[in-house]
């Protein structure tokens, strides 16, 4: 049975990836590190995931989701490994967020907000 | 001029073009809609692809400054060329008119673009006209000193 040692997933503060330490059955232990780039994204969508899949089919998408958050930093791990490591965690839910947040900046970070009124709640007036 | 602004529609009514029903863009399809404009104002493939997200902010907001600082340096420019038309002009008139005319000198140095430029031109100003002031008295004195012993010579002489 492999031990966990999860304390919690800490942040690289560099690329704003998500660094999990993970002790295998061996009792080796490695830290993976999650993220997503644009290039991550895009293999992410060649595999045939869809961010909006999240929300419709979540049983199904989410260890694959997990296993898509690998690919940048360790392109050769296993799906079997990845499922392993996902379902060792504690605060999974939360972990899924912050990776679906780090997948949706690459995309929210080509646009600027502020520039877009049709965004605002709130209009301009005089009085 | 095609900036990153030019795309915020297509990031608010993804998939809505002209009113149609067309599928979603795919993460994909909006990167590679983006790539061409930060390949043009410098940012590598490899950054676009692989860096940090959020560097194309940083790319943005340089390449508004950088436009900010060609508009001043172009408006600098016809500043320059509307003061060498008018100080010229006077030659252009005298062609067609009567009389000497002379063009005023074109400016001597280029205008002070910073506070501390304006300052320092004011300092160097202030430090000519008291010169300028200083030699002016000086000479007027001596020019007092030689007529008073221009007068002295001519009362020994009587």
């Amino acid at each position: 049975m492999a031990k966990v040692e999860i304390e919690k997933a800490a942040e690289a503060p560099e690329n704003k990836a998500i660094v999990i330490p993970y002790v295998n059955e061996q009792g080796i232990s490695k830290d993976y590190i999650l993220e997503f780039t644009r290039k991550g994204v895009k293999h992410a969508e060649a595999e045939g995931f869809r961010i909006d899949d999240l929300d419709s089919m979540p049983v199904s998408t989410i260890p694959f989701f997990f296993y898509l958050a690998f690919w940048v930093h360790h392109p050769l791990i296993k799906r079997e490994t990845t499922d392993k490591i996902f379902y060792a965690q504690s605060g999974r839910m939360q972990l899924i967020k912050a990776l679906a947040d780090m997948f949706g900046e690459t995309r929210n970070s080509l646009f600027d907000e502020e520039e877009n009124e049709e965004n605002f709640t709130w209009k301009k007036t005089n009085w | 001029m095609v900036n990153g602004s030019d795309f915020q529609q297509e990031g608010g009514s993804e998939g809505q073009q002209n009113g149609s029903d067309a599928a979603p863009r795919t993460y994909t399809e909006i990167f590679l809609l983006h790539l061409p404009f930060y390949l043009s104002i410098g940012m590598p493939a490899d950054e676009f692809w692989n860096g940090d997200v959020e560097l194309v902010k940083s790319y943005r907001k340089a390449y508004e400054l950088k436009r900010k600082q060609m508009n001043e340096r172009l408006w600098l420019q016809g500043m320059y060329f509307y003061e060498a038309i008018c100080d010229a002009s006077p030659l252009i008139r005298a062609a067609f008119g009567k009389g000497e005319v002379k063009a005023v000198p074109y400016s001597k140095e280029p205008y002070p673009l910073t506070g501390k430029e304006i300052r320092e031109r004011r300092e160097r100003e202030a430090k000519q006209r008291q010169q300028e002031i200083q030699r002016r008295i000086r000479e007027d004195m001596e020019a007092r000193k030689a007529e008073f012993k221009a007068r002295e010579v001519n009362e020994d002489a009587e």
